[in-house]
């Protein structure tokens, strides 16, 4: 028995705990449902629902031993584990190790799981004190989940699999992962995944409960708020990793697995929208209900799809075996959580009506349409090929032209209705008002459309971006202005103050707000970047220079470094805008000798000030004169993306943190008291 | 009266409701429908044919193509940054030519997509992917960069 037997065992117990938990929390909570108040059943169903949240909890803790033993295999080098041997080796660095837990198939398995019995914890812990009816189903719908992952982690993929003769060294992990981005991206986006299981959860819990009013949106609401940070982090480290790394100079390449991961997030994005509507007019459950349902299957989908190979992908996976599971087990959460809403119909009538198509109900709604429709076109898109092979016997792939041709518009359309739904109001807006309102917005957005145009911008689709931009930018800023000016007079708190008074009261509101400027950020940097990026690739000898776009780019020679394991060579290029002498940058290909002497490139990225030109430096190839083929693109405006990414991270912490109780009231109190002191006023005066 | 004329003026609001549902649904439907335009009108000038080294037949001549297959070991050569190898799989040879960056991870027995056009005896790639097998992650080092 070594140390990696323990933890297996501890991934077998945590499974047979997971079943037993489903069944005692299934059955519990079906007594206590139909206990027609005979005390005896309510006691029974009460100990059978503790017993199977003692189930939830203890498999946070076995699942965390679990994944310690092979943090501990990993770091010991612990080459009796296959795993360990596949995915680290002596000489990467400890920083480095850790990486190699989600660096195979059975470790971020694992990681899944790991992440999914610790999230699961806190759900049951905060549901058994705030939503204490729901708790026992949303307890057994996590240990659902978890039961087919310990599965598939106890009998199918064991990250504790022993070799069969000791391995002297791992072949560790490829050098091309060895980046920064690697530490952190592939983390976020497993726990992104893995996060919509609870906003799931306590869908799956409202509907066999029938309590499907208000108080579970909340929690669904704010769960679903996490899920979508965290997988929107690991989109755009995924992005920045790829821009970073791989050096084809761009950020996003409509590849399966950037799709699958796009996917639930975008659902999820329709789901925080359209719920504001069922929370103010009891519109739209049966709706909110499906987004729910259909981000957790396109989660699960998402992790299938980069588990199990079936649609070729740049990113390189085995087939598995895992297919057959993922499948099943889709099928059940699919045809389950529909049945359960057919079921649920009758409860789940709609409350109110829509009273205008000028109001912010029907922009959700058009929101809504907009995103699925993106949904479905990237879903068309990226399992086209797998459709026509049944089909039509042939492989089929889709390019990302297709992508960009029908999304760059949906999402343009769906820019400009952050502004028209941020003018409207809600049942109905006055025609007269709304157009007021919508005056400067709009006006501005055509002044500034109109002096690109006379800068130079000529394309139609960036032009029209740009002043849909500045359009929804105006308008989400007079909705700060107004409200802060307001709270100024009122209270005769400084204007600064009072903006930060009026976030501060109405988080998720203005959170909201600052998430949609920081998607402007992104929609400039996008825009930009895709409609006005230059490249260019000469071979440079020594004092030879190249220039695109108004940059020279001027070589001082070839550079060669000797490490242990690496040789680097780097280009010293200096870089010129016009006359202006803007540095040097220094572009490298590292080579790395235990690798067959694979050659990794570091790119070199110089961000221009103030036109935030990102100037994007890689060497392609390195002839036997000993000059290098230097490649080089002119992105404008990426660095925006970083930066929305930022603030989007900012705007949805400050609409996900919980809102004191208290400051509601408090809230209430001070808007009495200066109706007071305005009356007092009107009185003395 | 005054009874009258709130019943009157609720008649009209539910009539007004109605109506104005109605013309949600036509904005939906005319979206919903925009959106499949958008779709099925770029969809086929986007896809080609994703086939493996072995399955490239004559019927494919011309045509532009998606090729996997992996590399003949030995048989890169490169002049000057034309570089031309044979792709294998199975039985199925293909000999490549292609122009450009070459990825990082591109060598010997690697698993490569390429796409191009075949012409019968060379396949002239304008594109070229490599996948590094058995590891989690790679990604295109050489992708569409327009």
């Amino acid at each position: 028995m070594i140390p990696s037997d323990i933890a297996f065992l501890a991934l077998v117990i945590a499974f047979v705990l997971a079943v037993y938990g489903l069944a005692t929390g299934a059955y519990g909570s079906w007594l206590l449902a139909n206990s027609e108040n005979r005390l005896y059943n309510k006691l029974r169903g009460n100990l059978l629902v503790r017993s199977s949240q003692h189930a939830v909890f203890a498999n946070a803790f076995l699942v965390t031993l679990a994944s310690g033993f092979l943090f501990w295999a990993l770091f010991t080098h612990d080459f009796r584990i296959a795993y360990v041997a596949q995915t680290s080796s002596r000489d990467m660095s400890p920083s480095y190790l850790f990486t190699s837990f989600w660096g195979g198939q059975a470790g971020s398995l694992l990681f899944w799981a790991w992440m999914l019995t610790i999230f699961s914890a806190i759900a049951v812990w905060h549901a058994r004190k705030n939503y204490p009816e729901l708790a026992p189903y949303v307890g057994s719908v996590l240990l659902g989940i978890e039961v087919f992952f310990l599965l598939l982690l106890s009998f199918v993929s064991n990250p504790f699999e022993r070799l069969a003769v000791e391995a002297v060294d791992g072949q560790g992990l490829n050098p091309l992962l060895m980046d920064p981005g690697m530490r952190f991206h592939p983390p976020f986006l497993l726990t992104g995944y893995m996060s919509f299981s609870i906003p799931f959860a306590y869908a799956i819990a409202a509907l066999l409960t029938g309590r499907l009013g208000k108080e579970w949106l909340l929690a669904i609401r704010r769960w679903m708020l996490i899920g979508w940070l965290i997988q929107g982090i690991g989109l755009l480290i995924g992005a920045w990793w790829a821009y970073h790394v791989l050096g084809w100079g761009g950020y996003w390449g409509w590849d399966p697995v950037e799709n699958v991961a796009l996917m639930p997030w975008l659902t999820a994005t329709a789901f925080i929208h359209s719920t504001m509507v069922q929370e103010r007019r009891g519109m739209l459950k049966v709706w909110n209900l499906g987004l729910v349902v259909l981000t957790f299957i396109l989660a699960i989908f998402g992790t299938f799809i980069v588990r199990s190979g079936v649609i070729s992908s740049v990113h390189a996976f085995a087939l598995s075996s895992l297919g057959p599971f993922f499948f099943t087990f889709l099928g059940i959460a699919t045809i389950f959580s529909l049945g359960l809403i057919f079921f649920r119909l009758p409860k789940l009538k709609t409350e109110g009506r829509f009273d205008s198509l000028l109001s912010k109900e029907a922009s959700f709604l058009m929101n809504n349409l907009l995103i699925l429709g993106i949904t479905f076109a990237t879903f068309w898109g990226t399992i086209f090929p797998l459709i026509s092979e049944v089909v039509r016997g042939a492989k089929v792939s889709v390019g990302p032209p297709f992508f960009k041709q029908v999304n760059g518009p949906l999402f343009l359309l769906l820019i400009l209705l952050i502004g028209f739904g941020t003018l409207l109001a809600w049942r109905r807006s006055s025609g007269h008002k709304f157009i007021r309102n919508l005056a400067l917005p709009a006006v501005s957005g055509i002044i500034v459309g109109s002096l690109l145009f006379l800068l130079g911008v000529r394309k139609f689709p960036a032009l029209l971006s740009f002043s849909a931009i500045v359009f929804v930018f105006v308008a989400t800023c007079i909705e700060f202005y107004k409200a802060a000016a307001a709270r100024s007079r009122n209270t005769s708190e400084p204007f600064a103050i009072a903006l930060v008074n009026i976030v501060r009261r109405n988080r998720r509101r203005y959170g909201g707000y600052i998430v949609h400027l920081a998607m402007l950020l992104l929609a400039v940097g996008i825009t930009a970047s895709s409609f006005y990026q230059y490249e260019s690739t000469r071979t440079l000898q020594k004092g030879q220079s190249m220039s695109v776009d108004g940059y020279t780019i001027t070589s001082n020679g070839l550079y060669v470094i000797q490490r242990p394991s690496v040789q680097v060579i780097y280009a010293d290029l200096s870089l010129r805008h016009g006359q202006d002498y803007l540095g040097n940058i220094r572009p490298e290909k590292r080579i790395y000798k235990n690798w067959e002497d694979q050659p990794v490139t570091g790119i070199a990225i110089k961000t221009v000030f103030p036109n935030l030109d990102d100037v994007y430096v890689l060497i392609s190839d390195i002839d036997q004169n000993g000059n290098a083929t230097i490649r080089v693109f002119i992105n404008p405006m990426v660095s925006l993306i970083w930066w929305g990414g930022v603030l989007f991270v900012i705007g949805t912490l400050i609409c996900a943190w919980p809102q004191a109780r208290r400051s509601v009231v408090r809230q209430r109190s001070t808007a009495t008291e200066a109706l007071v002191n305005r009356v007092g006023a009107n009185v003395q005066a | 009266m005054w009874y009258t004329a709130k019943g009157m003026a609720q008649a009209v609001a539910v009539d007004t409701t109605r109506r104005r549902n109605l013309g949600l649904l036509v904005v939906g439907l005319v979206a919903a429908a925009a959106i499949l335009y958008l779709v099925v009108s770029n969809f086929s000038a986007n896809t080609v044919y994703y086939l493996k080294v072995s399955e490239l037949q004559s019927s494919y001549h011309g045509e532009q193509v998606r090729v996997s297959g992996k590399v003949l070991p030995g048989s890169i050569s490169r002049q000057g940054d034309k570089l031309s190898f044979t792709a294998y799989d199975g039985s199925g040879r293909m000999r490549v030519e292609y122009q450009g960056v070459v990825p990082d991870i591109f060598k010997n027995n690697a698993d490569v997509v390429v796409e191009g056009t075949y012409d019968g005896q060379v396949f002239h790639a304008h594109t070229l992917l490599a996948k590094c097998p058995s590891k989690f992650q790679s990604k295109p080092s050489q992708g569409y960069a327009q």
